[in-house]
């Protein structure tokens, strides 16, 4: 048997020489929701102009860049459920559907509350799961409320991801509906959404009368309810960390800051994370979701897109900072960044190099406003789809005096088929990798969103 | 209010003051209908015009504001995953009730009758939605003071009305204000050669037996946030 194994373990090693074994200790997931290359491009170009570069795109050299493909198990374009499903769990599952066997069916909830049959599907590990089975602290912070698809796919299993309630109670340690899997509980989970966690009578939104955050902490955990609140906790002596800022969905980035408002920035959360996580000998999974891009982009405003993308960037530059700190050279901890689907936005022709990314396309050897058939001028960025497509386009004014301006803060950019929402898109996303010796390198070529689950468990040499 | 206040916007923008006193102001109970209509020559020699309705309800803490659907108009499409996850964020048919509060500020809401339902979005989230929180603005369609920085016409105009004029090196926007009323019954913007034209026609009428926004019991509360996916 032993010798069955060990050349088995030899021929895949020689099949494979990158193959990780295990180098990671710890391992930051970093998702950008909607985040695809052209969201990454506008932002380079809006932060550090066409010749510049993101934090995310200096990741070991920009060398370890792979491609991932994100259909669904039955759709061409996916939503954040399966998507970010596949790659915490390595299982291709339906749309609406968190963490759960391919044949599981969406069953639309009542209100916030499950209606999912008991026979529907069955749970599929996460990988944030495995790494607790091994010791590890665990965590998930997002901009959106925790019990958004992509936080929950990292702690929960349902047949539908609107069914916030029974999401939430699934973090509840030890309480009806509780997801044992998870142990001791999250050690961190951070975000907004606190509705969910509270009972009607209380402001909340639950429908069984209990208030998790009081169960939680009874449980050990601390509680912040504000930016300040979690600057006033101590890292270093929390082991249980519990983060709920807003009702709902945290601020975009741009009204957060604009309205001095009091919630921490994903830099806030993701710092005091790895201060709590990081604690742990047997090392850490965190998850770090920039979640409001992807609202920013169903609302075409690109603006606020571009801010909340330049924010989850500056938060992967200070956890990379961070963790060099805690681990020189990153020899233990893999850090990944990707996104979970495409937009339809895209980036116009032929506009001069140097001008403004949000504004209207500016010929490159003229310096003049390019014109479409009509004469009318039109922005560099624009969607496949979204809210504003007008009866009659009109010239556009590159000014911020109104909504109708398109530098304005509420500009919604222009969208070829109508619809209330933008739609997510089809096209494959970016993935960068860096950290963990060999186990970063493995992240490369065109690879389907499954396969990145099988490659962080290999780098943890699960 | 999308299309409808960006239209006001975009004629106003241009010079936006500081709101008169709109925590004081009380508009007079009044109910109309406002006509929009555009029409466009554009260089392909193809003219485009375009014509909505909308009803206007308001009193002194409340304006109501919804689209009316000539007969024939055909069915409304939802959206595919409308009953997924995907949440109808098209409020274009859904009534905008932009109300006072407490401390006097403006807050807007969407009311969907199809599904019993009032979406109330946060107050950041309220530019993004096409109001730009002007109590000024919703209640008497414009910024009032807007109209002292503009030029007397001396074009016949009802009793109690008087047309004001601005006019740029391109465009023009004219304004037939009525001060009983206080609201336009008409505001006209356009350019100068004659390209484009836009209208929009604001006609009294007869007061509802019941203010739309007493009429919504039963209505279910939804946030705003919760329809992003
Ligand atoms: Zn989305």
């Amino acid at each position: 048997m032993k010798k069955t194994l060990l050349a088995a373990l030899f021929v895949s090693a020689f099949a494979q020489p990158s193959l990780a074994a295990g180098e990671a200790k710890n391992v930051i997931f970093f998702l950008g929701d909607g985040m695809g290359p052209a969201t990454v491009t506008a932002a380079r170009i809006y932060k550090y102009k066409e010749e510049g570069e993101l934090n995310m795109e200096k990741l070991d050299g920009k060398t370890r860049t792979a491609r991932v493909k994100t259909f669904s198990n039955d759709a061409q374009t996916t939503d954040s459920a399966p998507s970010m499903s596949a790659y915490m769990t390595g299982v291709k599952m339906n749309n609406e559907v968190i963490s759960m066997s391919p044949d599981t069916k969406p069953t639309k909830p009542n209100g916030k509350d499950s209606a999912c049959a008991a026979n529907n599907g069955k749970p599929v590990d996460t990988i944030l799961e495995l790494a607790k089975a091994k010791g590890k602290a665990v965590g998930a912070v997002t901009t959106t409320t925790v019990t958004h698809a992509t936080p929950a796919a990292t702690y929960a299993h349902i047949c539908h991801r609107d069914a916030e309630n029974a999401i939430a109670a699934q973090a509840a340690v030890g309480g009806l509906g509780y997801n044992s899997k998870l142990g001791d509980g999250l050690d961190v989970l951070m975000g907004g959404g606190w509705q969910f966690f509270r009972p009607t009578g209380a402001s909340g939104v639950r429908t069984d009368g209990r208030d998790l955050i009081a169960e939680l902490q009874a449980k050990g955990y601390t509680y912040a309810a504000s930016g300040s609140q979690l600057a006033a906790v101590d890292g270093k002596n929390t082991s249980k960390l519990l983060g709920l800022f807003n009702k709902s969905h945290l601020s975009y980035e741009l009204d957060r800051v604009k309205g001095k408002l009091d919630e921490p920035s994903l830099k806030d959360m993701t710092l005091k994370a790895i201060e709590v996580l990081a604690k742990k000998p047997e090392g850490f999974f965190l998850m770090v979701e920039g979640g409001r891009i992807d609202h920013a982009l169903h609302g075409t405003n690109a603006k606020k897109v571009l801010d909340d993308t330049i924010a989850f960037d500056d938060a992967i530059k200070a956890a990379l900072d961070e963790m060099q700190k805690r681990d020189p050279g990153l020899k233990n901890t893999l850090i990944v960044v990707t996104a979970d689907h495409d937009h339809t936005m895209t980036i116009n022709g032929y506009g001069k190099r140097g001008s403004n990314i949000l504004g209207t396309v500016k010929d490159y050897k003229t310096g003049a406003e390019s014109k479409d058939v009509n004469g009318n001028n039109y922005t560099t960025l624009v969607f496949g789809n979204g809210p504003n497509r007008k009866p009659v386009r009109s010239n556009l004014l590159e000014g911020d005096a109104d909504k109708s301006q398109v530098l304005h803060d509420d500009y919604q950019q222009e969208t070829g088929v109508r619809l209330g929402s933008e739609t997510h898109g089809g096209g494959d996303v970016m993935l960068f990798a860096t950290g963990a010796g060999v186990a970063s390198k493995t992240f490369k070529g065109t690879i389907d969103n499954t396969k990145v689950f099988s490659l962080l468990k290999s780098a943890y040499g699960f | 209010m999308i299309e409808f206040m960006s239209i006001i916007r975009a004629i106003f923008g241009l010079a936006l003051l500081p709101a008169l006193a709109s925590a004081a102001s009380q508009p007079q109970q009044l109910s109309a209908i406002m006509t929009f209509e555009s029409k466009v020559l554009s260089s392909e020699g193809v003219e485009k015009q375009t014509r909505f309705q909308e009803r206007f309800i308001r009193d002194g803490r409340n304006v109501w504001t919804v689209r009316l659907l000539p007969a024939g108009t055909p069915p409304h499409v939802h959206q595919a995953g409308d009953h997924q996850h995907k949440h109808d964020t098209n409020f274009v048919l859904a009534a905008k009730w932009i109300a006072l509060d407490a401390q006097q500020k403006a807050q807007l809401k969407f009311v969907r009758q199809e599904t019993k339902t009032i979406i109330t979005p946060r107050t950041e989230e309220f530019a993004g939605l096409g109001f730009d929180g002007s109590w000024e603005h919703a209640a008497y369609l414009l910024d009032r003071s807007a109209l002292q920085q503009m030029r007397v016409l001396s074009k016949p105009a009802p009793a109690g009305c008087q047309w004001y004029e601005r006019s740029g090196d391109k465009l023009y926007t004219r304004v037939l204000w009525d001060q009983a009323w206080q609201l336009p019954r008409q505001i006209e913007t356009g350019s100068l050669d004659g390209l484009s034209f836009n209208r929009i026609s604001i006609e009294r009428r007869p007061m509802p037996a019941t203010m739309p926004w007493r009429t919504l019991a039963g209505y279910r509360a939804v946030a705003y946030e919760d329809l992003l996916d």
